[in-house]
């Protein structure tokens, strides 16, 4: 993974005080958020649906080795070639390695996470071959030389203006003087110049929502249509997935799709989605004549093996980033990792190792609204906790939050002292900030109340005023 | 080879459940529609996403409301659509005027007729099969996508339709490409404002036929 997440704080303090950013999130809520919840209430049953998916997922992985042999075998029997790489150096040789066969000097892409996991772009450039995005997001950022800020919508951090200005500072042939008086503008002058990059392709690269494994095909889920031309008009196609993407049988894909662009952009279904099977075939007068699908580990395996597994149940709607308060407030590139969002807080250690993400699973404050939009029901909390335990045990929490994390424990398991210290701490603050109603400064508090003052506690604690009360022991 | 070392990575990690498998029985157990309800609920779910449905009381039919669309959405009098036979044997005499083509779409194409396969209630989508007759770049090409679909090959869920073009159902072969078409392209990339004709059709239209035979499409 070329990026890590060391400088956390920092990008989060940025992110805060960046007010275009903050504009472009502002639109959050009231925008996939409410469509997603309007979508859920038209379909009586999707709590029943979130059951199925997770146990489709669960049992996909159960038996993994055997749905990708299936897999292998049904795609190279409808004429695609399967490769299999461990590594994502692996997997970029052997992508540039089938492009430079096919003697490709212009290759198109439809969007894919595990391909910015990968840092292809950067390694077919590097070897002289153009690299063109057309996903409208992904072209945008590629113009920036940014990374997508979220799995779906890659360039939500962005406002209109900023894509004009974008726009105006690379199509540069086109007159000075034109004018984008709506989105539509922008979008039409896209499509303009992606038309005939479109058409000049030597080779597109697509990834894959899903691959059928009793099928052989892969399935890609977009609205733009531009995963569909990148895969039809180029003479070679390239598939880049993990192995984790694989789903048995048409059926169990047909459940998941349900539940994909409802819980991603609230649509019942995306307006294409396409299922690939193999090249072109004898009598077809369009389609690619070759067709290659990379079947990517990148630490999948060891994930797969041990405490984090769930997390392989995604199928990367970006639901949880979405929901998320943390992600709602600092957007994507502050997490500075491929997967952004509780999805990547609890992925990212696993991919980048935990030492240099540390920081993401301790954005969050557990509230838990990504476990319950999860359309898998991916225990996010308990992971992110998870990899906060690891954190502690080996040592990379820094001392002064090992002490406090020490001290909280020995008091905690001490119910009578704990009684005592939050008796005296609460009678304090109380008299403290009885006149205001709220505290501008608590002791050790500093970082907290720099922006915020604290409300004043009543004076006295919650175990005191149960016992007033007259309550007995609960049971 | 890393064939091996995934597949015996994956070998050791496998987890034995107690749960059944769960197979068959996977479709939602929705209520079965009545032919008149899936009609309705295609139609609504089609039209939310700003597609074009008109009912054609044959496919005699086809080319003059082909024509007629094409006029109004100003686009050049020309069309393009697959050797389909169904296609190709309509009687295009009826469209005066309307220049027609064979095989798949060139850049230079802005409308296209193809022949979608069935229509899915439950979610308002079409699906379309490639093949010999059935380009898969008519479906994105041109600025115009006009779908024709018999009414009945309506069918409630997407477990149906994509069943129902399987060539066999123990080792099912799907044709080449299996495009499920809900809306004409789109995009929310730019300030989350929803555009439509990113980099595909900028609008889609339905022709459904209606049927001469009763319930003769399952």
């Amino acid at each position: 993974m070329p990026r890590t997440a060391s400088s956390f704080n920092a990008n989060v303090r940025a992110a805060l005080s960046n007010r275009v950013l903050q504009e472009a999130l502002g639109g959050l809520d009231g925008g996939l958020v409410a469509r997603r919840r309007a979508a859920v209430a038209g379909l009586s049953d999707f709590e029943a649906l979130r059951d199925q998916a997770q146990s489709i997922r669960d049992q996909t992985l159960d038996d993994l080795a055997t749905h990708l042999e299936t897999f292998e075998r049904n795609a190279s029997a409808a004429g695609s070639a399967v490769h299999w790489a461990s590594t994502a150096e692996e997997a970029r040789s052997i992508i540039l390695e089938i492009c430079q066969k096919a003697s490709a000097r212009l290759v198109i892409k439809g969007k894919s996470m595990v391909s910015e996991e990968i840092a292809l772009n950067a390694h077919l450039e590097a070897a002289g071959i153009k690299t063109v995005e057309t996903d409208l997001g992904e072209y945008i950022l590629q113009l920036r030389g940014e990374m997508p800020s979220h799995i779906i919508a890659p360039a939500i951090h962005l406002t209109q203006d900023d894509v004009e200005a974008d726009f105006r500072r690379h199509h540069t042939h086109l007159p000075v003087d034109r004018t984008f008086a709506a989105a539509a503008d922008l979008v039409a002058e896209a499509r303009g110049i992606m038309r005939e990059t479109f058409l000049s392709a030597d080779a597109g690269i697509t990834g894959a929502n899903f691959l059928v494994a009793e099928t052989g095909s892969t399935v890609i889920v977009t609205n733009e249509g531009n995963g569909d031309l990148t895969q039809t008009l180029p003479r070679v196609h390239i598939v880049l997935a993990t192995i984790e993407k694989v789903v048995p049988t048409l059926a169990e894909t047909a459940v998941l799709l349900r539940l994909l662009a409802r819980s991603a952009t609230g649509q019942d279904m995306t307006a294409y989605t396409t299922f690939a099977t193999g090249p072109k075939r004898a009598r077809d007068p369009d389609g690619p004549e070759a067709c290659h699908i990379v079947l990517l580990d990148n630490g999948r395996t060891n994930l797969l093996a041990g405490q984090f597994r769930d997390v392989l149940r995604c199928i990367r709607c970006g639901a949880c980033m979405n929901h998320c308060p943390v992600y709602q407030a600092i957007g994507g590139h502050a997490y500075d990792a491929v997967y952004a969002g509780p999805i990547g807080a609890a992925l990212t250690p696993a991919l980048a190792g935990l030492e240099a993400s540390r920081d993401l699973p301790q954005a969050s404050t557990f509230c838990g609204r990504c476990e319950e939009v999860c359309p898998v029901k991916i225990p996010l909390v308990t992971l992110m906790r998870q990899w906060r335990e690891q954190d502690f045990s080996t040592g990379l929490t820094p001392a002064r939050q090992r002490l406090s994390l020490r001290i909280w424990r020995y008091v905690a398991m001490r119910p009578r002292l704990y009684q005592a210290v939050t008796r005296l701490a609460v009678a304090v603050l109380g008299a403290k900030g009885r006149a205001r109603g709220h505290l501008k400064h608590v002791p050790f508090g500093g970082n907290w109340t720099r922006t915020r003052d604290l409300p004043a506690p009543h004076g006295r604690t919650f175990q005191q005023l149960w016992k007033k009360a007259g309550r007995g022991v609960p049971r | 080879m890393s064939r091996e070392t995934i597949l015996s990575a994956v070998r050791a990690a496998r987890h034995e459940r107690s749960t059944v498998r769960m197979r068959a029985g996977i479709a939602l157990e929705h209520a079965p529609l009545s032919s008149s309800e899936i009609q309705t609920a295609f139609i609504t779910r089609l039209e939310a996403c700003g597609v074009c449905v008109e009912h054609l009381t044959g496919w005699d039919d086809v080319p003059a409301a082909a024509l007629r669309y094409i006029t109004a959405a100003r686009l050049p009098l020309k069309l393009r659509h697959g050797h389909d036979p169904q296609i190709t044997s309509l009687p295009w005499d009826t469209a005066s005027g309307l220049e027609h083509t064979a095989g798949a779409a060139e850049p230079s194409d802005l409308a296209s007729l193809s022949r979608a396969l069935r229509g899915i209630a439950e979610t308002g989508t079409l699906l379309l099969a490639s093949g010999a007759d059935n380009p898969v770049t008519l479906a994105f090409l041109p600025d115009l996508h006009i779908v024709v679909l018999d009414q009945a090959h309506l069918v409630q869920t997407l477990d149906e339709a994509l069943a129902s073009v399987c060539s066999d159902t123990e080792t099912p072969r799907l044709p080449r490409t299996i495009n499920l078409i809900s809306g004409a392209s789109r995009t929310g990339d730019i300030g989350g404002r929803l555009v439509m004709g990113a980099h595909g059709p900028r609008q889609l239209v339905v022709l459904m036929v209606a049927s001469k035979m009763r319930n003769g499409a399952r």
